[in-house]
């Protein structure tokens, strides 16, 4: 016997099969691997029922982009019905060990990054990216990203500016282990303003191990980083966040995934940093003590950003700043999605996503694209010979603490 | 053309189909003829419900004793058609509680199984159910898809030698000295008209019943009545829920395939073919299905639909007082034709034995002692297996795709998953370029958008199988379009209000349909 869900105001009665989300959906044009966000989500959806075994094949190819949810008109959550169909095939069948080392990437930051340099010579030698290809299914075409020696947390220690004025800062563990230059970035900008980070107790978001299907694994880290960001909401701080997609995951799917409802605060406290500048600036408290940086700026705007519906503050701030052309390069999902683009079995889609991307960073000038998404950034990289940096670093700039260029 | 036969059955629904399955099973040569498609009247119009017998057992213990009993044999002998989904009798504060002890003690006498539930334990199986809910009874009810059922019996017929003829519809009979000889039938689809010289003429049309009786020279009294039902876009519950009170209207929630189905109202009709559904009727479901599961209210409901029910009581008052037993008139005794036999009443649930009363009588004229061998025997053996379960029907098309990840299956109905495969399929075996016959067949067309998208790729396959020609192509779509739109005018209302103006806008937008002259005069409900 079929059971029913509780919920009967239920999103897939909102569907008028349209069909916009198709339209949008990066994967499905470059793949018939995946059957679709309206017929996986809404379609499918008429067919589940809770003790009835999942069914779900193709919603793996689903990279989690969540542009689905923002071009529906009806106001159908498509990526909640996509997620939460992965997890269900995922707790009946088990997580597959490549999946689980992934999402576990935040674990081997802190060794990884005490030995980084032989860390890396380990993950750019060739055998052993054919073992792990051959072994774990893990692209060996791919670059991975780099461990730094110093990580970000360690760097906070020799962090000595003080203010009246604080903010909390959640850095992500990209930020810490592989790109501390972010962090230090987002710091040295905010010191500009006269505004001293704090550091909440922090660990991964969480999102990797959600996307790959592990909600108890993903609840756990959540409620030890909650333990902080509402310590640091009852202290009276505004929380900001470096990384679009840690942001999404706090601030929206800690309740709606992990049924963590003690979130609720933060959803108006947590702010994109370039958001949370903008709103500075928008009060006129921002410091503009510009000098020229005379460059042409790439910029790719993350499906996670479009999902937190805040608009696009980064290319605000960055058309603030004398001399700099901010050049939007109208593209959508990048294909990396995370830990999806280390996938072997998804590499072909990655980089057939990400052809459009490659092809609009070809015809821009420059040598920099800026992304406030991580996974972004390897993307960039990846398909083309552009560097790119966190927009945070064009204020850095801008402000004269780097020398254009200089991280 | 010239068939001979010994026994003709008239009427292609489930007791038509169960009868010539019944007679051929018998020795009986056998001709059945249908003016449509198999179960296009009231059999394909029901709730789809294979009673316990629990309605009944109060004021019409004859009915339930035979709904118990069918219902045993029917989840034995159609596994495949049947969904053993359970129902609840759920009485409200408002209900008369004398009746609920009338009921239980009922059920014990006709051997009908009752458990008494909690509601803790019913919202468990139930959670949508009311929290109002005072007293909630178990019984063997269950869900039953009437037209693969009726199909099934008329496949399992053909294989054993009877002649199943659709789209051939009864034009005359011939009586010869105070006997029937022969029939008259036309060809719907050629036009062609066929004599079929027989011994015997069972009149199983249901609704039609008196038209067909009068052609024979001989009356029936019976009344019509409308049952209207309204489908939801998903299922609101898991097994099929009753109220526990006297039978009323809007007081049925049947789970069926992706949908639930409330039902049913009571109106006396004039014509077979009286199928609109009124504002009152559907407002009056509405309010009775939030009684039962509250949040019902705000569930899209995407068709309402009406089958007319032949009643074999005079009229008299309201068709609720008409008993649910069935009644088989011969007309030898009645009107002094001979061999011409009609059977009027009766339920989708008991249709095998209204089969095998009917079937009993032409034997014993016959002088056959064969016995009546339906209640044991599986109907398509092999091929009968259990009911699929919900998440089936997409989970083959998903496991196709991980065998063969270079061959997708090409879903043409994405509302009801309905794969290109299975419709070119049904293309080949009946021949059909009906979308209504592929409709019932695959369920193409009966998901939330209800036909607004699928229709245009369906034509495109018949194209493709050299079906249509060109000049057809646009009433095709235009008859089946409009079907679908006279069942989805009376719940316009949220989201299926939003849905409608979508499918509009491609029928008048972009196909411009409502342009397109008619040759056929064919009404056309959308344009204005």
């Amino acid at each position: 016997m079929a059971v029913v869900r509780r919920d009967i105001h239920y999103p897939a009665d909102q569907c008028i099969k349209c069909t916009i989300c198709v339209e949008h959906c990066p994967v499905i044009k470059v793949t018939d691997k995946f059957l679709g966000p309206k017929q996986v989500g809404p379609d499918f959806q008429r067919f589940r029922s809770e003790n009835d075994d999942p069914h779900d094949v193709s919603v793996d190819y689903c990279t989690g982009c969540r542009i689905c949810d923002v071009v529906c008109p009806s106001g159908v959550n498509i990526s909640e019905l996509n997620i939460r169909s992965k997890i269900a095939v995922r707790e009946k069948e088990g997580i597959p060990i490549r999946d689980t080392l992934l999402s576990h990437a935040y674990m081997f930051g802190q060794i990884a990054s005490f030995t980084a340099p032989a860390a890396n010579a380990f993950l750019k030698f060739r055998p052993f990216r054919w073992l792990s290809d051959k072994m774990l299914h893990l692209e060996k075409s791919l670059r991975y990203p780099f461990y730094q020696r110093e990580s970000f947390e360690k760097w906070i220690r020799s962090y000595t500016f003080k203010s009246e004025r604080k903010v909390a800062y959640f850095y992500g563990c990209f930020t810490n282990y592989n790109d501390p230059s972010v962090g230090k970035a987002v710091v040295k900008v905010l010191e500009k303003n006269g505004i001293q980070a704090v550091f909440p107790r922090q660990e991964c978001c969480g999102l990797p191990l959600l996307g790959n299907g592990n909600v108890r694994e993903a609840r756990k880290l959540a409620r030890r980083n909650l333990a902080g960001l509402l310590s640091a909401v009852d202290d009276g701080y505004d929380i900001i966040y470096s990384s679009t997609s840690c942001g999404m995951m706090i601030r929206d799917d800690y309740i709606t995934y992990l049924d963590l409802y003690e979130a609720e605060p933060l959803f108006d406290r947590m702010k994109e940093v370039s958001e949370y500048l903008w709103e500075l600036h928008e009060k006129n408290e921002l410091n503009t003590d510009f000098i020229e940086v005379p460059m042409t700026m790439a910029y790719h705007i993350p499906c996670h950003l479009r999902s937190l519906g805040i608009g696009f503050p980064a290319i605000n701030l960055m058309n603030l700043i004398p001399g700099l052309t901010v050049r939007e390069l109208g593209t959508y999902c990048c294909g990396m999605a995370g830990t999806y683009g280390f996938k072997s079995d998804k590499y072909e889609i990655t980089r057939a996503i990400g052809q459009e991307l490659a092809r609009q960073l070809a015809k821009t000038d420059g040598i920099y694209a800026a992304s406030d998404c991580e996974a972004c950034r390897m993307q960039i990289e990846n398909m083309s010979t552009k560097k790119a940096v966190h927009p945070i670093k064009a204020l850095l700039w801008a402000y004269g603490i780097e020398p254009v260029g200089g991280v | 053309m010239d068939f001979h036969t010994e026994a003709l059955v008239v009427g292609g629904g489930a007791t038509g189909a169960g009868i010539a399955r019944d007679l051929v099973m018998r020795g009986v040569e056998t001709i059945m003829v249908e003016k449509g498609d198999l179960a296009a009247g009231a059999t394909g119009r029901c709730h789809g419900l294979l009673h316990s017998g629990g309605r009944y057992a109060v004021k019409d213990p004859e009915s339930a004793v035979e709904c118990i009993l069918e219902n045993k044999i029917i989840k034995e002998i159609a596994p495949k058609a049947v969904e053993d989904t359970g129902g609840l009798f759920v009485a409200l504060p408002e209900d008369d509680e004398a009746y609920m002890d009338r009921f239980v003690s009922a059920c014990f006498r006709i051997g009908i199984e009752t458990v008494n539930l909690t509601l803790s334990q019913a919202r468990r199986m139930e959670p949508n159910l009311s929290e109002e809910a005072s007293v909630i009874i178990r019984v063997p009810d269950a869900a039953v898809d009437p037209f693969m059922l009726t199909v099934m019996n008329a496949r399992d017929a053909e294989i054993r030698g009877a002649k199943i003829m659709r789209y051939c519809e009864l034009v005359g009979i011939v009586v010869e000295r105070g006997r029937v000889s022969a029939a008259l039938v036309r060809d719907n689809l050629s036009g062609e008209t066929h004599r079929i010289r027989t011994r015997y003429i069972i009149n199983a049309t249901g609704g039609w019943a008196a038209k067909v009786a009068r052609m024979g020279g001989a009356m029936i009294n019976m009344t019509l009545s409308k049952g209207s039902l309204l489908v939801f876009n998903r299922r609101i519950n898991n097994c099929v829920i009753n109220r526990l009170r006297p039978p009323g209207d809007g007081d049925i929630i049947v789970p069926n395939e992706p949908t639930s189905i409330i039902g049913t109202t009571s109106i006396t009709v004039k014509d077979p073919e009286d199928f609109r559904v009124t504002d009152g009727e559907v407002e009056m479901m509405m309010r009775e299905a939030g009684l039962m599961l509250p949040e019902s209210a705000e569930a899209r409901v995407i068709r309402a639909y009406a089958g007319i029910r032949p009643l074999a009581a005079p009229e008299t008052g309201s068709g609720r007082d008409a008993s649910r037993t069935f009644t088989i008139i011969d007309h030898k005794t009645k009107n002094d034709v001979a061999g011409f036999l009609s059977i009027i009443g009766g339920k989708l649930t008991t249709y095998r034995l209204m089969a095998e009363k009917i079937t009993d009588i032409i034997a014993d004229d016959l002088g056959i002692s064969i016995p009546c061998k339906t209640a044991s025997t599986p109907i398509l053996e092999p091929g009968n297996e259990r009911h699929y379960s919900l998440g089936d029907r997409f989970g083959s098309i998903e496991i196709v795709q991980e065998d063969k990840p270079s061959r997708v299956e090409e879903i043409v109905c994405e509302c009801e998953l309905v794969t290109k495969r299975e419709i070119v399929s049904v293309v080949k075996d009946t021949g059909t370029k009906d979308l209504n016959d592929i409709r019932v067949r695959t369920r193409v067309g009966m998901g939330s958008c209800q036909g607004g998208f699928c229709t245009y790729r369906l034509l495109g396959i018949l194209h493709e199988l050299d079906m249509v020609p060109d000049y057809e192509a646009n009433e095709i779509l235009i008859d089946f379009l409009e079907g679908r739109w006279k069942g989805i005018r009376p719940i316009l209302w949220g989201d299926q209000l939003r849905e409608e103006q979508l499918i509009e806008g491609i029928y008048m937008g972009i196909f411009a349909l409502d342009k397109v002259a008619m040759r056929s005069g064919a009404k056309k409900g959308r344009s204005k």
